[in-house]
């Protein structure tokens, strides 16, 4: 979560004007699956009058939306029934909070406040940008910050965007099946677990003991994106590394070429991409020691949509092909 | 008639000198057809001695590798196979020596090739070139390709993954490719070591 706060004054620094000039939301981020404090800046009126209503449209896939009462202004919800029935701990949730109005109050064009409301992002809002239009009705005329850009559009073309958050997927954690067969094995958990993260499923990642003395080594996992758009694997950290790139690996005419992917490695949409020895992998560059068989590496991956997502890697013995059993 | 005579002799004469090409050429041991891949070298063993080839491997034979330390895969895997093999292999391939040469001299110190090596069968030998033209002068001798690759954060090594195998009289034998299962190692390997 550090790291969104940072993004959040990152995107303030470097839209101070357009972030003063459109309404928009002070937090810049927020999870899947979990409770999100939408806070509306509200930085001017419309024509130079005052604003007499703030209306802001809750999102399909928002869920339990709970506004915050404004002394001075009368607070109006609308309801109504979701798209689809949402998990809100347990229960089904089929309706609720589709808009909130907030009128009455006045707003000089020279003033600043900010309007807020509580509400469950579900995982059903896909990760990305997120847009909660609000709608600015003032003494002379209106502003409707409703505006959604159009998928592959830069927000900024719009004249009147609509507020946005950007949605991070949740990180799950999933025993895959068959996990008695290591039974009496001794093996690390990680060593069969799935992780899901937005629409990414990864394998268990595994890496191999090194030699002394050899300062790189290679991280493998399989991706499979169940979602309807291509991600990318962009770059990560280990614990173990200074260095962590993500390369691809080929035999060609007997010899071994290896290049980094500098823009990353596309994981197609409905696609699984294997990273495994001899192909694609990620590296550990600058390895702080050895790795020894039977430890397990922390890091961390980064795709350009799913965001960040903790992995660990088990190390296998010298010479092994896959996460599994040892080669003989 | 005469001129006909001439005419056939020469015919004949000429079906038995092609003859004996074709005999050659499809009789001829397999060796001599790569007879120009490998050939003698000195070069720095880790060990900090001057290695000669032709002289420690004198009717032995042996097997070449061109690597480097920091390979990820393809080289500590290699030659961990071949230690795999070497000690199935057990008494028969004990005078049997892998050489390991290193394709990044500028990175491979002679401490930390016998670190790397360590890991592996004591019948492997790292083996460091003290300048870049003994480098490639040996890498031409045995048709070996390496290049230095550019990444973000330093440079890695494109380098044939192919082990070089040369019988006692230190004539090219065959290759062990990088995808060979280990039964087919060792056939290979026992073959030469019979030979």
């Amino acid at each position: 979560m550090r790291s969104y706060i940072h993004a959040a004054g990152l995107a303030l620094a470097l839209s101070p004007s357009l972030a003063f000039a459109h309404a928009g939301l002070e937090i810049a981020e927020a999870t899947q699956n979990s409770s999100y404090k939408a806070i509306v800046k509200i930085g001017h009126g419309c024509e130079g009058t005052p604003t007499h209503t703030i209306r802001v449209e809750v999102p399909e896939g928002v869920i339990a939306a709970k506004p915050m009462p404004k002394a001075g202004w009368n607070l109006k919800v609308e309801t109504g029934a979701y798209a689809r029935a949402y998990d809100y701990f347990g229960k089904p949730m089929t309706e609720g909070v589709k808009a909130i109005v907030w009128t009455g109050g006045s707003l000089a064009d020279a003033e600043y406040d900010e309007f807020t409301f509580i509400a469950r992002i579900t995982d059903a809002v896909p990760p990305g940008k997120l847009f909660v239009p609000v709608t600015q009705t003032c003494v002379k005329g209106t502003h409707a910050w409703t505006e959604i850009p159009a998928p592959g559009q830069d927000a900024h073309a719009l004249k009147s965007p609509a507020p946005a958050v950007t949605v991070k997927a949740a990180v799950k954690v999933a025993q895959a099946g068959g996990h008695g067969s290591h039974a009496g094995h001794g093996a690390a958990p990680a060593a069969t677990a799935l992780t899901t993260v937005g629409t990414l499923t990864l394998s268990p990642a595994w890496t191999r003991a090194t030699p002394p003395g050899s300062r790189v080594a290679g991280g493998f996992f399989t991706v499979e994106n169940k979602g309807g758009a291509a991600d990318r694997l962009i770059g990560g950290s280990a614990e173990i590394s200074n260095i962590f790139e993500v390369h691809e690996m080929a035999m060609d005419g007997g010899i071994m070429k290896m290049r980094s992917l500098d823009k990353g490695l596309e994981l197609p949409a409905g696609g699984k991409v294997e990273l495994k020895p001899g192909g694609y992998h990620v590296m550990f560059i600058d390895l702080k020691r050895p790795l020894m068989a039977g430890e397990t590496v922390k890091g961390e991956l980064v795709f350009e949509k799913a965001g960040k997502v903790p992995v660990t890697f088990k190390v296998m013995p010298l010479g092994s092909t896959s996460a599994g059993e040892h080669k003989h | 008639m005469n001129t006909l005579k001439l005419i056939r002799w020469f015919a004949w004469g000429l079906i038995g000198v092609l003859s004996i090409a074709a005999a050659y050429l499809l009789l001829a041991p397999a060796d001599r057809v790569g007879a120009s891949i490998g050939g003698p070298f000195r070069m720095m063993a880790m060990t900090g001695q001057q290695l000669d080839l032709a002289a420690a491997e004198k009717n032995k034979p042996f097997a070449v590798f061109f690597g480097f330390t920091n390979c990820p895969d393809i080289c500590p895997t290699a030659m961990f196979e071949m230690s795999q093999v070497l000690q199935k292999l057990g008494p028969k391939a004990k005078d049997f020596h892998v050489y390991f040469v290193s394709v990044d001299p500028e990175r491979d110190t002679a401490e930390q090739l016998t670190l790397y090596i360590s890991a592996f069968d004591p019948r492997i030998i790292g083996l460091i070139p003290s300048s870049e033209a003994e480098l490639q002068a040996v890498a031409k001798q045995y048709r070996a390709f390496y290049r230095k690759v550019p990444t973000p954060s330093s440079y890695t090594m494109d380098h044939t993954a192919t082990t070089y195998l040369f019988d006692r009289k230190h004539e090219f034998f065959g290759t062990i490719a990088s995808d060979e299962n280990e039964t087919a190692r060792i056939a290979k390997l026992e073959r030469l070591l019979g030979k």
